[in-house]
């Protein structure tokens, strides 16, 4: 039968694409206009500002970037690439598996474990405390697991894994604990398949997470070999910004500043690896965001 | 059956986690000798720094005084709070620099390793070449030494000066900038002759340049932003709220004029990046000035335009306003307080080195004669290797000075005599307390930030902007802060004497 459809109806979906049109723009036009920036000659920039029209375009920014910073870049991509891969293994395992376990009715210690990670959504012990224990007492310094094991388990990532585990029949626990199985054939072969789509929710929360990371690599990072791309970006900018806010301090007039077209042309490389990832895990993003949250 | 599985998974879970803790914790092993010191720098290192850093600095280091030196570098916004304060709180080991108001609340939390009884056997260099035992003065709290001044330039009327455009000064047939009125003019003829030229650009405006001109009998010296005190009577105590004084109404005045002109940008305040950036591509007259930075600046500028001078004006007359100087040091470096003994004399001996000749000076400036740079036959340095190592102004110390190729000698004369006839800061040894104001001083920031700021670049006019603004800082509390730095400053002025 066919459905029909109404002038109000088309009226409305043409107002939503157009009002979907202009907030898609909004949020573009700073991506596009890094990206044309980038793009500007440096003396044009210098002479009349950024334009998204520039009278001539040119590559000489990222082949100067690529020059004199190409080895740190190329090293920081590869940081950036194995903290993301890594960590995001390891926190989705981790994650899963404590969902697990705090979802299954007849681990003894479920509740407890649940108590625990709660708490801290509420608590923590400060920075200096946990700079301490981190660095002193579990030696998390210049290292790749540094950038990785703090941010093992984020508790509102495992909480959404839950209910989406809490959303499946639980009679499937039973009826394959009665067949026999195993916790982790339970949880590997029946529960984590059936939750594809919130598994891939908080693959794609680390691995933003991890990527846009530049929190930890100050903290404990002080080798050059260990920097991530973020961290690179984020110190060019904290120079800059504490120049904005320090004009007159005498350290401030010693802060040497890059240029306006390589803030742009970093910007860009940093980017680029999450907006080329993005567009391959959106629909499970939005599944498995709306689920656990329906759910809750 | 189940309950094994349980177990397995808890302690399975427990042990990889245990496991990846451990394994990622690097055993410090116990090395005596030689001492291990970690320096920590602020902004970017270049490629070729982290290459000199790791191979030719540590092992001539190691050579010269046995310590197995590393340097690590953070961004500027960790300085003097941030990481570094967290790294000195948690009782890690490094040397940094400091400022004296940082020192002062380090100093009040334990943060800083006492160097009195090591400074006078381990650093005889810094001694004889950064000011003697004056300098050293500075960075005492109650006779105690907690910082090293390192480095030596005149720097008298730091940020108290204009810095020009000599080259487009003499262009447009004028000589000097004495007055208000000479910059103006200078601008009017310059902004004709290149109209796309900005005026005041990196720094944005200060007041304190035009200090030489104002219409007072004061020599107005800035104890911090909101206090000052005159600097010709070095007897004097008294202090008074700097932005409510006369002083502030008449470069407010001043500065409204300017940006009306168009010699201070209209987006000074929002796009600071865009004026440094114009300032470097030698696209401006104007910027803050002191003694050295005609070096670092003109070094800048004449990549983009070889012709363009640097100079800094004094508007005003020195006899009756002297410029004031802080000492001479660049800076000074303080040693973390977990560090003691043995340890602590290989710290002194480090930053000792690093003043202690010109060879010293030349090997951490330019690095390795013959690959990074060749001297001239009238000792001027060639770069050949165009990364920065060390920060040009850290170790700048005028007993070592290597004038660029372009300094003439009339800049190089200017430069050596430039503390001539200038009085000291009256401030020197004294480092303010914030702690019983701080939540005063916090808020009154915010207020400088918001209402203050504006008025002091011109962009609003002291009629226009003036009663709203002093009214927000005195519900911030600034009568409380003035006479509670009064207060310290009075105890610190009748403890000299």
């Amino acid at each position: 039968m066919k459905r029909k459809t109404y002038m109000s109806d088309r009226m409305l979906t043409v107002i939503f694409y157009i009002l979907l049109s202009i907030i898609a723009l909004v949020c573009l036009f700073p991506i596009i206009f890094a990206f044309i920036g980038s793009l500007n000659e440096e003396s044009e920039v210098m002479m009349n500002g950024f334009s998204m029209m520039p009278g001539k375009l040119s590559l000489d920014t990222y082949r100067y970037v690529f020059e004199t910073q190409g080895s740190k870049l190329v090293n920081a991509y590869k940081t950036s690439l194995i903290v993301t891969i890594g960590g995001t293994v390891l926190s989705v395992v981790i994650t899963v598996m404590y969902a697990y376990v705090i979802t299954v009715h007849d681990f003894r210690f479920g509740k407890v474990l649940a108590f625990f990670a709660y708490f801290t959504m509420i608590f923590n012990g400060g920075m200096l405390s946990w700079y301490i224990v981190t660095t002193k007492y579990l030696g998390l310094k210049d290292s790749y697991l540094a950038m990785m094991l703090p941010y093992a388990m984020n508790v509102f990532n495992m909480y959404l894994v839950r209910n989406y585990f809490k959303g499946l029949p639980y009679e499937l626990i039973e009826i394959a604990e009665m067949d026999g199985a195993g916790h982790f054939r339970i949880l590997w072969k029946i529960i984590a398949p059936l939750s594809k789509a919130g598994i891939v929710t908080i693959v794609l929360f680390y691995a933003l997470q991890y990527w846009n990371d530049f929190y930890l690599p100050l903290m404990l990072i002080n080798h050059e070999e260990f920097y991530s791309i973020q961290y690179i970006l984020y110190k060019m900018m904290a120079n800059i910004q504490f120049l904005a806010a320090n004009p007159s301090s005498s350290m401030a007039a010693h802060v040497v500043l890059p240029t306006q077209t390589i803030k742009m042309a970093i910007t860009c490389i940093a980017i680029g690896p999450i907006i080329l990832f993005y567009p391959f895990v959106q629909k499970y993003f939005v599944k498995g965001v709306t689920v656990g949250a329906l759910k809750g | 059956m189940r309950n094994k599985t349980k177990r397995m998974l808890v302690s399975g879970l427990a042990a990889a986690t245990l496991a990846a803790a451990m394994c990622c914790g690097t055993p410090v092993l116990a090395d005596e000798d030689p001492t291990e010191v970690t320096l920590i720098l602020y902004g970017e290192e270049s490629a070729r720094m982290s290459e000199f850093a790791a191979n030719e600095l540590h092992d001539r280091v190691l050579e010269e005084i046995n310590v197995d030196l590393e340097i690590q570098y953070l961004p500027w916004s960790e300085y003097a709070g941030g990481k570094t304060e967290l790294m000195l709180s948690s009782g890690e080991k490094f040397v940094t620099y400091t400022d004296t108001a940082f020192l002062s609340k380090c100093v009040a939390k334990g943060y800083y390793a006492d160097l009195t009884d090591v400074y006078e056997e381990n650093a005889q260099d810094l001694l004889a070449n950064c000011g003697g035992e004056e300098a050293f003065d500075t960075w005492r709290v109650d006779g105690r030494l907690y910082a090293l001044p390192f480095g030596n330039k005149p720097n008298a009327g730091e940020n108290y000066l204009l810095m020009a455009r000599e080259d487009i000064l003499k262009e447009v047939g004028m000589e000097d900038l004495k007055t208000i009125e000479d910059v103006e003019q200078f601008w009017t003829l310059a902004h004709e002759k290149y109209p796309n030229m900005l005026g005041l650009s990196r720094g944005g405006m200060n007041p304190m340049i035009l200090n030489g001109a104002f219409d007072s009998d004061r020599n107005v010296y800035r104890l911090n932003g909101f206090v000052a005190t005159d600097g010709n009577q070095p007897d004097s105590g008294d202090v008074w709220s700097f932005y409510e004084s006369d002083e502030y109404k008449q470069a407010c005045e001043i500065a409204h004029r300017w940006y009306e002109m168009g010699i201070i940008p209209s987006y000074v305040l929002s796009n600071g990046s865009q004026c440094d950036a114009e300032f470097y591509n030698a696209n401006a007259l104007f910027t803050i000035g002191a003694s050295y930075r005609v070096y670092e600046y003109q070094d800048i500028l004449i990549k983009a335009n070889p012709n363009a001078v640097m100079k800094n004006y004094y508007l005003g007359d020195a006899a009756t306003k002297p410029l004031m100087s802080r000492g001479a040091y660049s800076t000074a470096f303080a040693v973390s307080a977990n560090v003691e003994d043995d340890e602590l004399a290989g710290y002194v001996k480090l930053i000792n080195l690093f003043q202690s000749s010109q060879e010293w000076v030349d090997f951490l400036l330019y690095g390795v004669e013959g690959t990074d740079y060749t001297l001239s036959a009238d000792g001027q340095v060639e770069p050949i290797n165009t990364d920065v190592l060390v920060d040009t102004w850290l170790p700048d110390n005028i007993n070592f000075k290597r004038y660029p190729t372009w300094a003439t000698e009339e800049q190089i004369a200017t430069y050596e005599n430039w503390n001539e006839g200038c009085i000291p800061q009256k401030d020197i040894g004294f480092a303010f307390d914030l702690t019983p104001v701080s939540t005063e001083y916090a808020q009154l920031q915010a207020v400088e930030q918001e209402y203050f700021n504006p008025m002091t670049s011109g962009i609003i006019s002291y009629e226009e902007g003036y009663e709203d603004a002093v009214k927000k800082l005195k519900d911030a509390g600034i009568d409380t802060f003035v006479e509670e730095y009064q207060r310290q400053f009075t105890a610190f002025k009748e403890g000299q004497e």
